[in-house]
């Protein structure tokens, strides 16, 4: 006997995964390229950029929308990269005061991170 | 007597035009019957001409020869979204069974497309912390994906989102 007929499904979190696959090259690109090539920070970006990715709903745009769901994303990074600068501005302000009074804290020395090239060496 | 408003008929209606497994496609023939219901060309593609075919045939009354369906009948979301905001029953926080659902474009600054939602929406939250509804709508002009726009009329889960979250 003939199984009974089930409707087509979809999900959006296909959309997700497509979208993702699509844009994934270019997100790591520009991630390290903002990071300076710290892998890590890179990674922070990429991952803040994927949470916004999901927020948006990518099933909501269409293909020829690509551009402008990359320029979301790009904002997203660049405010992340913002954010990190800003946390490192105020421990270098930390750094700077702790070396008048003749310390360096642990914290502020790590929180130093060396810029980099494209290439990952460090400058 | 007109038909009251009933979300059972509305979505018993839509199920009915829902494809199968087994369909690659929604034919051509039923999306062209689903546009000319629409008194206007539309731009966002046939979700919304299937919605208003959906509306207006499931309250069809025969004797009285016209149907109860309150809204235009459109093949564009935008007109949907403006009626909505007119009448002042568009809701952002607030889903139920039977509710015709509007995407919201960032990108073109309107109404891309619209569905039924077939079953009562689960309230959540999105990563950040804003509002959300996982239900389940039933989308014409979408695929497996729940696309944007596509061949097939199914079932998609989808997250929905208020706008503001989505800027």
């Amino acid at each position: 006997m003939r199984n009974a007929p089930q409707p087509a499904r979809g999900d959006t979190s296909l959309a997700f995964d497509t979208t993702l696959a699509r844009l994934r090259r270019f997100l790591r690109r520009l991630a390290l390229v903002l990071a300076r090539g710290d892998a890590d920070v890179a990674d922070e970006m990429v991952q803040e950029a994927m949470i916004r990715l999901w927020e948006i709903d990518p099933a909501r745009y269409e293909p020829a929308d690509l551009s402008f769901v990359r320029g979301v994303l790009r904002n997203r990074m660049i405010d992340v990269r913002r954010r990190e600068l800003r946390g490192d501005e105020s421990e270098e302000i930390l750094a700077l005061r702790s070396r008048r009074s003749g310390t360096v804290s642990e914290e502020a020395k790590w929180r130093r991170i060396p810029r980099r090239d494209r290439d990952g060496r460090a400058r | 007597m007109s038909i009251p408003l009933s979300p059972a008929l509305l979505i018993a209606a839509a199920m009915a035009l829902i494809d199968d497994e087994e369909a690659a496609v929604t034919p051509s023939c039923l999306i062209d019957r689903f546009l000319r219901m629409a008194c206007d060309n539309g731009n966002s593609g046939w979700s919304a001409a299937f919605v208003s075919f959906v509306g207006y045939w499931s309250h069809f009354d025969k004797r009285a020869g016209r149907s109860s369906w309150p809204l235009p009948l459109t093949a564009d979301c935008d007109v949907l979204g403006s009626f909505a905001a007119e009448c002042g029953v568009l809701a952002e926080h607030t889903a139920d069974v039977g509710d015709i659902y509007l995407l919201w474009c960032p990108q073109r600054q309107r109404f891309g497309r619209c569905g039924i939602l077939a079953e009562r929406p689960e309230r959540t939250t999105v990563w950040r912390g804003d509002e959300a509804f996982r239900c389940e709508g039933i989308d014409a002009d979408s695929d497996a994906a729940g696309s944007a726009h596509g061949p097939k009329t199914l079932i998609v889960k989808r997250t929905l989102v208020p706008p503001s979250a989505t800027a």
